[in-house]
C-alpha cells in the first residue's frame, strides 16, 4: 500500500525518501529507470548484455551506497545519465584500441544479397551507430534513443548546447547516409 | 537543419504536422526528405527497444540495499556523513575548550629543596730543604805537613799515600 503511494512521488522526492532510509523508494526508482539504464548501457557498450548488466548494477549500487551524493535541487534523470555517461567514458578509455577497431572492420554491405529483413536492417543500423566516434555516439544515443533534450544532453556531458547540436547533426547525417546506401542496394 | 524540425521528425509524421509546420519544413527540405528523416528516427528509436535487464538484477540490488541498511546501523556508524555545521561546531568547541584550559590558573607546586653537605679534605705536602752541615775537626799529623812543606808544588797521592789518610779522616 505504501509502495503505491510512493509511485506517485517524483524522482527527486523518492531520492529524499531513500536518504531517509525508506528502502521501498529504491524499488520504485529501479522500476522507473532500471530497464532504461540497462538499454542505455547495452547500446553504448556495443550490445554486450553482460557488460550492460554489470554497469547497471554498478550504477544502482552507487545510489544504494551514497544516496546523499545526489543533490535534490538537481534533476534526478540528468544526474543518473551523467553517472552512466561517466561509467561509459571510463570503459571507452579502458577498452583497447584494437578491440574498438574490430567493430569498425565490419563490412557495411555484407549479406546484402540476403532477404532484407528486420534483423539485417537492425544489424546495419547498429554498425552505422558503432562507426561513429565515442562523442558522436554518446550524443546520438542520448538524443534519438534515450530521447533526452539538447539542454539535458549538454548538462549530462558537460558541453555547450551548440557543440551538442553540431555533433547531433553530423551523427544523424552519417547514420542516414549509411541507411540510405544500404536500402538502395 | 533546424532543431525544431528534428524534434517534429522524431514524433510526428508528415500528415500530423499542421500547415504552418509543413511550411517551415518545406522551407528547408522536401516532403520526401522529411518523411525519410521521420522514418529513420523511428527506426533508430525502435532499435533494441525490447532489450530488458535480467530479472535477478533487481532482486540482487534490493538485497544489497538491505545488507547496506543493516551494516549502516551497526558496523558503519563511523562512516556516517556529518553535516557541515555539526563538524564546524565540534571544531569550534574543541578550540574554545583548549583556550579555556590555557587561560585557567596553573597549579603551583612547591619545590622541595634538599641540602646535602659533604667534607672536603685537602692535603698539602710541603717540602723543606734542610742543609745539614757536618763539622769535623781534623788534626794535622806531622808527616803530612812535613811532606807539604818539602814539596811546595804539590805531590801526587801515589807518591804520598799518607795524604790519603787526610781524606779518609775527613769522611769519618
Amino acid at each position: 500500500m505504501f509502495k503505491k503511494a510512493l509511485e506517485q512521488y517524483s524522482d527527486e522526492a523518492l531520492m529524499r525518501e531513500l536518504i531517509k532510509g525508506k528502502q521501498q523508494a529504491f524499488g520504485v526508482l529501479y522500476d522507473r529507470y532500471g530497464p532504461r539504464m540497462y538499454r542505455y548501457f547495452y547500446r553504448m557498450l556495443w550490445q554486450d548484455a553482460g557488460k550492460a548488466e554489470d554497469f547497471t548494477q554498478e550504477l544502482f549500487l552507487k545510489i544504494i551506497e551514497k544516496p546523499q551524493s545526489f543533490d535534490p535541487s538537481r534533476n534526478f534523470c540528468t544526474w543518473l545519465y551523467t553517472l552512466a555517461a561517466n561509467l561509459c567514458k571510463n570503459e571507452y578509455r579502458r577498452k583497447k584500441p584494437c578491440e574498438l577497431a574490430e567493430l569498425d572492420q565490419g563490412v557495411l554491405f555484407e549479406n546484402f544479397s540476403e532477404k532484407m529483413d528486420q534483423h539485417l536492417f537492425d544489424q546495419q543500423l547498429r554498425r552505422a551507430i558503432d562507426q561513429l566516434s565515442a562523442n558522436h555516439r554518446q550524443c546520438f544515443i542520448l538524443r534519438y534513443q534515450e530521447e533526452q533534450s539538447v539542454a539535458e544532453i549538454a548538462a549530462i556531458i558537460g558541453c555547450p548546447e551548440g557543440t551538442i547540436k553540431s555533433r547531433l547533426h553530423y551523427a544523424l547525417q552519417q547514420v542516414s547516409q549509411h541507411l540510405e546506401a544500404w536500402k538502395t542496394h | 537543419m533546424d532543431t525544431k524540425i528534428e524534434d517534429w521528425a522524431m514524433y510526428k509524421d508528415w500528415s500530423a504536422l499542421n500547415r504552418t509546420e509543413q511550411a517551415q519544413v518545406l522551407a528547408q527540405m522536401s516532403q520526401g526528405d522529411y518523411q525519410r528523416l521521420h522514418q529513420h528516427l523511428q527506426e533508430i528509436k525502435a532499435l533494441d527497444e525490447a532489450v530488458q535487464p535480467p530479472a535477478q538484477l533487481r532482486a540482487r540490488l534490493v538485497g544489497q540495499l538491505a545488507v547496506q541498511e543493516k551494516m549502516g546501523r551497526t558496523q558503519l556508524w563511523w562512516k556516517r556523513q556529518v553535516p557541515l555545521w555539526q563538524a564546524a561546531a565540534a571544531i569550534l568547541l574543541g578550540v574554545l575548550s583548549t583556550f579555556w584550559i590555557s587561560k585557567s590558573e596553573p597549579k603551583v607546586i612547591a619545590p622541595t629543596v634538599v641540602q646535602v653537605r659533604d667534607t672536603l679534605l685537602r692535603e698539602k705536602i710541603v717540602w723543606r730543604e734542610r742543609i745539614v752541615q757536618k763539622t769535623r775537626v781534623v788534626y794535622r799529623d806531622r808527616d803530612s805537613i812535613q811532606l807539604i812543606l818539602n814539596n811546595p808544588k804539590g805531590v801526587s797521592l801515589e807518591d804520598a799515600p799518607e795524604l790519603l789518610g787526610l781524606f779518609t779522616q775527613a769522611e769519618k
